[in-house]
């Protein structure tokens, strides 16, 4: 698939982790945020696959317009009872988690526990070094190459300020998750792994 | 892989299944048209292509479905092969294979031996890409089998490797 010309195409080591602990006839169930991502089903032609996608982004405005906190887990609740979920192996946010209200993100957090289990593992993009953004999250495909794993992101007028979640932030943010590894990418972007801290699922 | 022969058979010029399905003339395909509102279950043992709206359950489990670009269903749909270029709502299955076009907009449940989408298709939903899922045997029975190249070709022509040689490379 051709990628866009101006993408950046960057190297994640933590991803590509994921992807090489994977056992040939394994069963991945990923729980995404966003939408599906074409080069993402790709890459998982040869595996058996669940994948979820969320589209919390697209999503937000509706949780955003509820003042009550309640009605907010309400809706939630019910928005993740309609996938009838999995215990989950990867949990998914790439570029768009910068974008996510960090109530919806704690919120979110708190309601996955009891799809967690030890071997589930939060995989997450931020802007890092940069303080800005574009204003809408840039669309992301998954490349490999030689055995490893690329993000390709499309290239975007930075306008808006970034949230720039340190570990400790992010922890923070998702609740019952503790940072297992953390990298600089080439681009400026911090890419997480986060595991849960009190997994209900053996 | 799969979405390498979806590719081929499809993807790489501008014309639509349901466009070369038209213009081959197949007398064999049943065609529900753009006017047509179907309201219930539709069944058949030939292709189909819908270009209008049907709601309830459509079945054609030994044959090609194609949900056209004009083409509006809120319905279980069950196919050997599906390829979806318009708008879907509901739960489909196919023993092989799915396929989203650039052009479909699909919310709900697809499960399938192989899925792909194309770059610009719009998905929000589960993808259940098994061919040992519980659904499709309880629907096809050992009819629901992975396409042959799925595990034979390998990553020529995309830009990512199927799992089983991007572990091993």
């Amino acid at each position: 698939m051709a990628l866009e010309a101006k993408a950046q195409q960057v190297q994640t080591p933590l991803l590509g982790r994921l992807f090489g602990g994977l056992e040939e006839d394994q069963r991945l169930v990923v729980l995404d945020l966003g939408l599906a991502m074409p080069t993402f089903l790709e890459a998982f032609q040869s595996q058996r696959l669940r994948l979820d996608t969320l589209s919390l982004y697209e999503h937000q405005p509706a949780f955003s317009s509820m003042e009550d906190p309640q009605a907010q887990r309400d809706w939630l609740s019910h928005h993740l009872a309609q996938f009838q979920l999995e215990p989950l192996d990867w949990v998914c946010g790439w570029s768009f988690l910068n974008y996510l209200d960090p109530d919806l993100l704690t919120l979110l957090s708190e309601l996955l526990q009891p799809y967690l289990t030890p071997k589930t593992r939060w995989h997450a993009l931020i802007e890092y070094s940069s303080p800005n953004m574009p204003s809408c999250p840039p669309d992301t495909q998954l490349t490999h190459i030689d055995g490893e794993v690329y993000l390709s992101i499309a290239a975007q007028p930075a306008i808006a300020p970034a949230p720039r979640y340190s570990p400790k932030g992010l922890e923070s943010v998702l609740k019952g998750f503790a940072t297992e590894s953390a990298m600089l990418l080439a681009n400026g972007w911090q890419e997480y792994l986060f595991r849960p801290i009190a997994p209900t699922k053996d | 892989m799969f979405n390498k022969n979806g590719s081929n058979e499809s993807g790489s010029n501008d014309q639509s299944q349901a466009e070369r399905q038209r213009t081959r003339g197949q007398s064999s395909n049943a065609v529900v048209g753009a006017s047509v509102h179907v309201d219930g279950r539709i069944s058949g043992e030939e292709d189909l292509l819908i270009e209008g709206k049907v709601t309830g359950t459509i079945e054609f489990k030994n044959n090609t479905v194609t949900v056209g670009s004009k083409g509006h269903i809120m319905a279980d749909l069950y196919g050997r092969h599906l390829v979806i270029e318009g708008k879907v709502e509901g739960n489909i299955y196919a023993a092989e294979a799915i396929v989203v076009r650039k052009s479909a907009h699909v919310t709900g449940r697809l499960v399938a031996p192989a899925v792909s989408l194309e770059q610009g298709g719009y998905f929000s939903g589960t993808v259940e890409m098994d061919s040992e899922a519980k659904e499709l045997k309880a629907s096809f029975g050992q009819g629901a089998k992975a396409p042959m190249s799925k595990k034979s070709e390998g990553a020529e022509g995309s830009s990512v490797a199927p799992l089983s040689q991007s572990t091993k490379s």
